[in-house]
């Protein structure tokens, strides 16, 4: 539905969309997530025609559109700060669009009245937007985009300015509007728990360039990139090098502690390269348990002291160092045994050798 | 009244206000002594005294007797001067739509510039107040005069035989109100349209708006502040005026500020001439309502 191809946009000498290709597939809920900086609203603006690219190829609807301006183009966006029209009522902040269009005055009202009851606000529509709060005032614009019947809507972090209980239950409404409609949604935004909770697809961005873009799983699981291993979730990080490669297990080395990782094609001995270790995935026990399995082609076991146990409600953190230089966090549930361990006494941390994802770049 | 509501709104979203003067009511009323004190002696004690003198009589020697009478009310509905105050509407009412006409866009262009030009600009739009408004008005005598620098130009390149008659006309007097109050449009129009955020231009051409209609339907609106401000800083002005239809415009395009000076100067009926006077307040105050009402329509309280 849309295509990006090659698609690069300069200001001035400040390169903000660097060679970006992807292709977004009808009905499809596609998040940009990226650090402010990242591109991802240039991105967006480039597919609403505000602005052109430098140099690549933009489509729509198997359509070059690189030269068709915003008004012409069968998208449209839902503003981050909204950018409903002060001096028009909600109704004819909805009306708009199709009043553009020419449609006759009863099709307007049915459609508007439509879009007014989509987004829940069918009594609202005499109001003035600043007699609105800013989660209706959310909706009118997504109401005034929607009613456009467009085969693409943008949104620019949408639910930016609302606070967090009103943000999740909007995450949830916007999934099911946008599953209900089919309309393909291509959405910005610097939450990762926003994009997790809503995409089919993500694509992580960072100084123009798109890291990784599959699925919500696939970004957390499977990170191509340490920036995305870092970004997305929490992730233990730890710089090694690959000592020995066996049917089924990379065994890496780090600061002198010999750790098996899950299988990865294309890597040779001795090559630099990053591990990553999902906090929940790692146990922690007393130094002295019995339950503690033995280092093997399956586990990953390291000893270190336990230094911090941060508790954050369902689940806690254990912050343990390690010899020489390292620290490596664990997350367990909070009715795990690890409040049991004194802090500063000795511990051993073991993962499946499987949770042990390697990183080249 | 807040006679610009709109420049005050603009300051306290810009910058939080002090908050609460230490010491309270009393202080506060401390920091305004000396205002007030200048205040009421130099403008509210006069316009009193105007209002006062309105509903006086004229003395047989030009003096004061205080025997009250409406007569000088009453005068000003002679036929002559009903069409002195229809000409100065009429003069300040043509000042303020040319004046919105040709500011409108300056306005627009300059909003519109990126940073640095747009400075140069509104510096270029402030310069003619670096000499005095006699001065530069004289020197549309000496621009418009038989002998001056049109008329020699057109001569001179043989489009004309002799001098068109330029100087002493209404159109003279035309040209040296909006001359003179173009800066007063331009400026806050500019500040109301260098407000507008572009996200709401943004937004209209999402939705399949192009350039005729997102100025009417969107910029124009939205600017309405800014123009009813301009329309008040330039019509109420224009209706007092003296000083360029007595140079610009001899005898016969006499306004109703020209009755007034006349009045208190050479007819020595000062009684009369603060009828006129109290009557332009009022007439001010009207437009000043207008403006007020305009305001809060735009901003939707409406």
């Amino acid at each position: 539905m849309v295509k990006l191809e090659s698609v690069s946009k300069m200001f001035g000498d400040f390169l903000a969309v660097d060679n970006l290709s992807m292709d977004v597939a009808e009905g499809e809920f596609l998040t940009l997530l990226g650090p402010s900086g990242c591109g991802k609203t240039t991105t967006l603006r480039l597919i609403a025609g505000f602005e052109q690219p430098t140099s690549g190829n933009v489509y729509i609807g198997n359509k070059m559109v690189n030269d068709v301006p915003p008004y012409r183009r069968d998208v449209n966006t839902v503003f981050q700060n909204y950018a409903l029209f002060p001096h028009l009522t909600v109704y004819e902040n909805i009306a708009f669009g199709l009043r553009l269009r020419r449609l006759d005055p009863s099709t307007i009202d049915e459609r508007v009245r439509w879009a007014l009851k989509l987004v829940k606000l069918d009594n609202l529509g005499e109001r003035k937007p600043r007699q609105l709060s800013g989660g209706q005032q959310q909706r009118v614009a997504l109401a005034r985009a929607l009613v456009c019947h467009p085969k693409v809507l943008l949104l620019d972090e949408p639910l930016g300015a609302l606070d967090l209980k009103m943000r999740k239950a909007m995450q949830i409404e916007l999934k099911s509007l946008q599953r209900r409609l089919g309309v393909t949604f291509i959405y910005v935004t610097h939450d990762q728990e926003e994009a997790l909770a809503m995409s089919d697809r993500i694509a992580v961005m960072n100084a123009g360039i798109v890291h990784q873009l599959d699925t919500a799983a696939a970004i957390y699981e499977y990170p191509k990139t340490r920036f995305v291993a870092d970004f997305i979730g929490e992730a233990n990080l730890l710089q090694a090098r690959v000592s020995e490669i066996t049917a089924d297990t990379v065994w890496a080395e780090v600061n002198g502690h010999r750790l098996p990782c899950a299988r990865r094609e294309g890597l040779r001995p001795d090559q630099a390269i990053w591990i990553m270790v999902r906090p929940e995935n790692i146990r922690v026990l007393p130094v002295s348990s019995q339950e503690a399995p033995a280092p093997s082609e399956k586990t990953a076991v390291v000893k270190g002291v336990l230094r911090e146990v941060v508790y954050l409600g369902a689940t806690l953190k254990a912050i343990t160092d390690i010899n020489p230089g390292l620290t490596i966090t664990a997350a367990r549930l909070s009715s795990s045994s690890v409040v049991s361990i004194p802090t500063d006494s000795e511990v051993q941390l073991h993962w499946p050798s499987s949770a042990g994802h390697i990183l080249t770049e | 009244m807040a006679v610009f509501p709109q420049l005050r709104r603009q300051r306290s979203k810009r910058e939080e206000p002090i908050g609460e003067i230490p010491g309270g009511q009393r202080h506060r009323a401390i920091l305004l002594m000396p205002g007030m004190i200048w205040l009421v002696i130099f403008s509210i004690l006069p316009l009193a005294l105007v209002v006062v003198y309105s509903f006086a009589s004229r003395g047989t020697y030009g003096g004061i007797e205080f025997k009250w009478t409406l007569e000088n009310y009453a005068r000003l509905a002679d036929r002559l001067y009903l069409a002195i105050l229809w000409r100065s509407f009429l003069f300040a009412f043509a000042t303020t739509v040319l004046c919105l006409v040709l500011g409108y866009p300056m306005a627009y262009a300059i909003a519109s510039s990126p940073e640095p030009r747009k400075n140069r600009l509104l510096l270029l739009i402030v310069v003619p107040f670096w000499t005095n408004f006699l001065i530069r008005t004289y020197a549309w005598i000496i621009i418009l005069r038989g002998q001056g620098l049109i008329n020699g130009l057109l001569m001179h390149l043989g489009l004309i035989s002799e001098p068109l008659r330029m100087l002493y006309t209404p159109g003279a007097v035309l040209l040296g109100f909006v001359y003179n109050w173009l800066p007063f449009m331009i400026l806050p129009l500019y500040a109301s349209l260098e407000k507008i955020d572009r996200s709401y231009i943004e937004a209209a051409m999402d939705l399949g708006a192009q350039g005729r209609y997102v100025l009417t339907k969107v910029i124009l609106p939205l600017s309405l502040p800014g123009i009813a401000a301009g329309c008040v800083l330039v019509f109420i002005p224009a209706l007092a005026m003296f000083a360029i239809p007595d140079l610009l415009g001899g005898a016969r395009t006499m306004l109703v500020g020209n009755l007034i000076k006349n009045q208190f100067l050479s007819a020595r009926n000062w009684p009369f001439g603060s009828a006129a006077s109290v009557f332009l307040i009022v007439a001010m105050l009207l437009a000043l309502f207008i403006y007020r009402h305009v305001l809060q329509r735009a901003q939707g309280h409406g």
